[in-house]
């Protein structure tokens, strides 16, 4: 079973940005992180998987089409960056609405979050501060059954202490039943390093590549070889070549191809270095 | 029960992380200090508390599951398994010599010859001291 599967997917915003094509799939039980650059096309993405966008070609399936749109509507939870349209509400009246709305709401997993997360239930959203109103919006989607979560951007704005009760639940969320998953959209790279199995790239307004997080950090390095310019940039794998004193200072994304062609030209690599998640990102988005 | 172990990952280690998890529970099971009967955490939880992914985790307790030392229960959890007492001193002895043999294979790919990483690993015994 593939919780979510685009195949490529495209959607004409406006005459300047074009989204797609889109392909990628979530597997049941995993947590993928969604990153690109601002305007790359994240939220659109979102807002095709959450039903709210339709896009003009393409595939989308929502868990292998086996429910009904009103269904699989209830089996997602979503998490807007905003809290647009919820300002004039307090904590208790959108929980009153939202019971209506789901069938398999928990007012008890509703107030058990209202206790964790130390939020005011009668207090108007408008009057919150941006991370209590990131709080509410996950309290909210955490509060009913679902099998899929979508979250976009859940710990921009955040204070320390919430966002490690935000990840605890999520981590909840997942353990409680092990065909669970989890799309989060992000800029912050420790976000990724500690929650996604996956990572999706975007990058102007297409899906660059999909990637298993430990694989793909594993594959990074820096070296510092010394030999012939010319052999050093043929080199298969290397995306970057500087000097360095006497050293040639290269970036791999393939590290094992990288490896076999140092010893068949018989390159002496001086040193290595492991390349961190966020420098791994920035190349990549 | 801590959703915690103590482990700790070397990312500029060449070993994949999930041999790294696998070898280190594997000590703390065959020294006692994870006995049998106890609840390890879920594949989740220690892939957040590492920062590594669930397909790693997940491939190292199948590995300890598929070589005895742990057990998964459907629905309640993955518990420390009972190993034989007898085997639990070959077990010590395999996890010295799989150490040694991957220092040895380390200092081989450096080109030390067999005298000098004898000479090394005698120099660390009596610095240990």
């Amino acid at each position: 079973m593939k919780v979510i599967s685009l195949q490529g997917i495209e959607k004409r915003m406006d005459k300047q940005v074009h989204i797609g094509p889109l392909t990628f799939q979530i597997d049941p039980g995993t947590i993928t992180a969604l990153v690109g650059n601002n305007g790359a096309g994240k939220s659109t993405l979102i807002r095709i998987l959450t039903g709210k966008v339709f896009p003009d070609k393409g595939v989308i399936h929502r868990f292998d089409q086996l429910y009904s749109e009103n269904e699989w509507k209830k089996d997602i939870g979503y998490v807007p960056q905003t809290a647009i349209g919820y300002e004039q509400f307090s904590l208790k009246q959108l929980g009153e609405l939202y019971q209506i709305g789901y069938k398999n709401w928990s007012k008890d997993t509703f107030n058990r979050l209202i206790e964790a997360f130390n939020l005011p239930k009668n207090k108007k959203f408008e009057t919150l501060s941006v991370g209590m109103q990131k709080k509410g919006l996950i309290l909210l989607a955490l509060s009913h059954s679902t099998k899929l979560l979508i979250l976009d951007e859940p710990l921009s704005g955040v204070d320390l202490e919430s966002q490690e009760l935000i990840t605890k639940e999520l981590v909840s969320y997942m353990d409680e039943d092990p065909n669970r998953s989890i799309l989060f959209a992000t800029h912050i790279p420790e976000e990724v390093k500690q929650l996604a199995d996956y990572i999706v790239c975007m990058k102007r307004g297409t899906v660059t590549g999909q990637y298993e997080k430990d694989h793909l950090i594993q594959k990074f390095k820096r070296l510092w070889i010394s030999g012939s310019e010319e052999k050093i940039r043929n080199l298969p794998g290397v995306i970057n070549v500087n000097i360095n004193g006497g050293y040639w200072e290269v970036m791999t994304e393939q590290i094992e191809l990288t490896e076999v062609a140092l010893r068949k030209e018989n390159l002496h690599v001086i040193s290595e270095q492991t390349i961190s998640i966020t420098e791994v990102l920035r190349i990549l988005v | 029960m801590s959703d915690l172990l103590p482990i700790e990952i070397d990312e500029n280690s060449r070993v994949p992380i999930y041999d790294q998890i696998e070898s280190q529970v594997k000590t703390l099971i065959i020294s006692g200090i994870l006995p049998a009967g106890n609840p390890l955490p879920s594949i989740r939880k220690l892939a957040t508390s590492l920062s590594c992914s669930v397909i790693t985790t997940r491939r190292a307790y199948q590995n300890l599951e598929h070589q005895g030392y742990i057990n998964t229960l459907q629905g309640k959890g993955t518990y420390v398994a009972e190993i034989n007492m007898n085997k639990q001193h070959e077990q010590k002895e395999k996890a010295v010599i799989d150490a040694l043999s991957r220092a040895a294979n380390l200092g081989k790919s450096y080109q030390y010859s067999d005298e000098e990483l004898v000479q090394l690993f005698s120099t660390i015994l009596k610095e240990g001291k």
